[in-house]
């Protein structure tokens, strides 16, 4: 067991192609890390970085407080489950099992137990006389788990590992993986595009685009507390609906967000308000989350017009696609998402109004940065 | 099936069938012949009911035995064959291996010379390799006939391109278990790669077990001299006796037919991607 520590670290392909650009990142002893982010974000690439299979173009990899830069994988003692599991097909799963001990020329009797010991955990007992091929996605994927397992890594990296499982075992094995993960108190770094995953797997999660990291967080920081756009899209799902919008100082010590046509007053706390007053008159853009459309008023809430485009029904909840009338006059053409409980039918003439409390909404400035963090 | 695709199938059926009996009917006359007594050997050659021995005799096997030192040329190209494709296995193998994985300066380069090399026949440099075998003394020995045939630009391209092939994760969970660049090759990647080591093992045993050229230039005693010198020079010693030429034919061709066999198996099996998904 140990802790990891990214610092600076950048990562190149020939002179072109920036894969990561100056990311840090520091894994306590025992924490489950997720790496988050779309396809060809470069999360993959940290991973290559940390197991040794990749070397840092700049800055510097530590494990343990070492700096390991120069070390081999096997030096380095990660271990690694692959997208695709890599299991070798000629060989057993018992041979999988046993073939990282062996490398490490670890005694004949040590191999049994532990091996045995790994199969017990991860229920392979069965199964140990069989070759990859005759297992099923689930298994395989098991037998991957119990091979990077096996010898105690003080690492453990995760590369999509649940990729290619149907929806169902997949959330099954991800409860698994959790639970082995709290059990063994290895420290971990788990890679995946689907942020449901890194939400409920992760100790603290790094969102990353174009190879810079966006946010550092808790799932629940990164959800309430998005530092910019890009995070605050990624989140969720569906993700934050962005829209462009208007910030009007009304004098009176209130402001406006002026969204489409319509106008919302804003309740604000003082420190909030000095960090939105110097954007009035300027294009900002506001962000609501899917979830905080109510079909009926509360307290506080202010109502907002649209017109319903789609409604998908989903059992229980429903997701409507809405536009914001009023759209010649602002770039609001883009359409967005309210999630509603139950069933809601698409009114005749396609207009609804919805509620919304004021101190749900975000802001983000032109860069897309969150104001008011 | 309608009556168009019928129509269809049947050319095609008769096609290949006219094919196949145009190919198997020398085989199986030397077979049937090599049974028959010399003087039978080409009676009523025209006629299909001739094919069969009148009566089956292992007469032209003891013949060629008691003529020419058979089980000599024998041992001699099954030693050379044999020196020559497990050598070649290994060296052609980890050669093309070097090329698909191991990042080396010049690599590109290099490959694409062996690349270019496939295209030089025999014929074009068997004089001035004659003449750098002469300098070293090697003439009239096994070796010669071994050494410069063991590394083969043909058989490094079809290993390169099948480990090109062969899904990189396999090594690098290897390399991660702590597997050195030598284990890999053994451990993980020559035992999924068992298609093409028993294609190159085939195709490089039929080209050796044919030679005829090279071993005509470089040797001259019975000691050293492979089969097909064998035969030749058979053919060559009066009387011309068929039924006995056929015996040499059929116990040289069976071994290919076993070799085949052998690696047959191999060669079907499916790729080695079992333990990925795909």
């Amino acid at each position: 067991m140990a802790s990891v520590e990214f610092r600076d670290v950048s990562k190149h392909f020939g002179n072109a192609t920036r894969a990561v650009k100056e990311f840090s990142l520091t894994i306590a002893d025992g924490e489950l890390v997720v790496l988050v982010g779309s396809s060809g974000c470069g999360k993959s690439t940290l991973l290559r970085l940390l197991a040794g299979l990749e070397n840092a173009s700049e800055g510097e990899i530590l494990i343990a407080g070492k700096n390991v830069n120069q070390h081999t994988p096997q030096q380095r003692n990660v271990a690694m489950v692959f997208q695709n599991y890599a299991l070798y097909p000629h060989m057993t799963v018992r041979a999988n099992l046993e073939f990282p001990l062996r490398m490490s020329h670890t005694p004949k009797d040590r191999v049994a137990a532990r091996v045995g010991e790994i199969a017990d955990i991860l229920q392979l007992s069965e199964l140990m006389a069989r070759k990859p091929g005759q297992l099923s996605g689930g298994q395989r994927q098991r037998v991957a788990m119990g091979r990077a397992l096996v010898r105690e890594p003080s690492v453990f990296l995760l590369d999509e590992p649940l990729s290619n499982l149907d929806t169902r075992l997949r959330a099954r094995i991800r409860a698994e993986i959790a639970q082995i993960q709290k059990r063994l108190k290895t420290t971990t770094l788990y890679v995946t595009h689907d942020q449901v995953e890194a939400m409920t797997l992760g100790d603290r999660v790094v969102v990353l685009d174009h190879g810079e990291s966006q946010q550092i967080g808790t799932p629940r920081e990164l959800y309430e507390h998005p530092q910019n756009s890009f995070v605050a899209k990624f989140i969720g799902s569906p993700g934050m609906n962005i829209l462009p919008s208007e910030l009007i100082d009304r004098g009176d010590g209130r402001l406006v967000v002026k969204l489409g046509g319509q106008q919302i007053s804003l309740v604000l706390e003082r420190q909030a308000y000095e960090k939105l007053v110097p954007y009035s008159g300027q294009d900002i853009y506001t962000g609501i989350r899917p979830e905080a459309f109510a079909s009926t008023p509360t307290e506080a809430s202010v109502a907002l017009k649209t017109n319903v485009e789609a409604v998908e029904f989903l059992g229980h909840e429903t997701l409507a696609c809405l536009f914001l009338p009023g759209a010649a006059q602002l770039h609001t053409d883009q359409p967005f998402f309210a999630r509603l409980p139950g069933q809601f039918h698409k009114p005749n003439d396609g207009v609804a109004v919805f509620y919304i409390k004021p101190e749900a909404l975000y802001f983000f400035n032109q860069a897309g940065r969150n104001i008011l963090i | 099936m309608n009556g168009k695709q019928r129509i269809r199938m049947l050319s095609v059926y008769l096609v290949l069938t006219t094919l196949a009996f145009m190919f198997l009917v020398p085989v199986v006359m030397m077979l049937l012949g090599s049974f028959k007594p010399d003087d039978q050997v080409l009676v009523q050659a025209g006629r299909l009911g001739s094919l069969l021995p009148a009566e089956f005799s292992w007469f032209n096997y003891q013949d060629v035995f008691a003529r020419v030192p058979f089980a000599r040329y024998l041992f001699n190209s099954a030693f050379i064959s044999f020196c020559i494709v497990a050598g070649g296995l290994l060296v052609n193998s980890l050669a093309a291996y070097a090329f698909a994985r191991l990042q080396w300066p010049g690599r590109d380069w290099v490959l694409l010379v062996v690349v270019a090399l496939m295209i030089i026949p025999l014929e074009a440099i068997a004089v001035p390799l004659f003449y750098e075998v002469t300098l070293l003394g090697w003439r009239d020995t096994y070796w010669v006939q071994i050494i410069p045939f063991i590394a083969n630009a043909f058989s490094i391209y079809l290993f390169y391109s099948f480990f090109l092939s062969l899904p990189r994760e396999l090594e690098e969970a290897a390399r991660i278990d702590g597997a050195g660049p030598w284990r890999i090759f053994f451990r993980i990647v020559a035992p999924n790669a068992k298609p093409v080591f028993a294609t190159v093992a085939i195709l490089s045993f039929l080209t050796q077990w044919g030679a005829l050229l090279w071993p005509l230039m470089v040797t001259h005693s019975e000691a050293v001299r492979p089969l097909p010198l064998g035969i030749a020079t058979f053919y060559s010693l009066p009387p011309l006796q068929w039924g006995d030429i056929f015996a040499f034919g059929v116990m040289m061709v069976t071994p290919v037919l076993l070799i085949f066999v052998l690696f047959q198996r191999w060669f079907v099996q499916g790729v080695a991607t079992t333990g990925v998904k795909g």
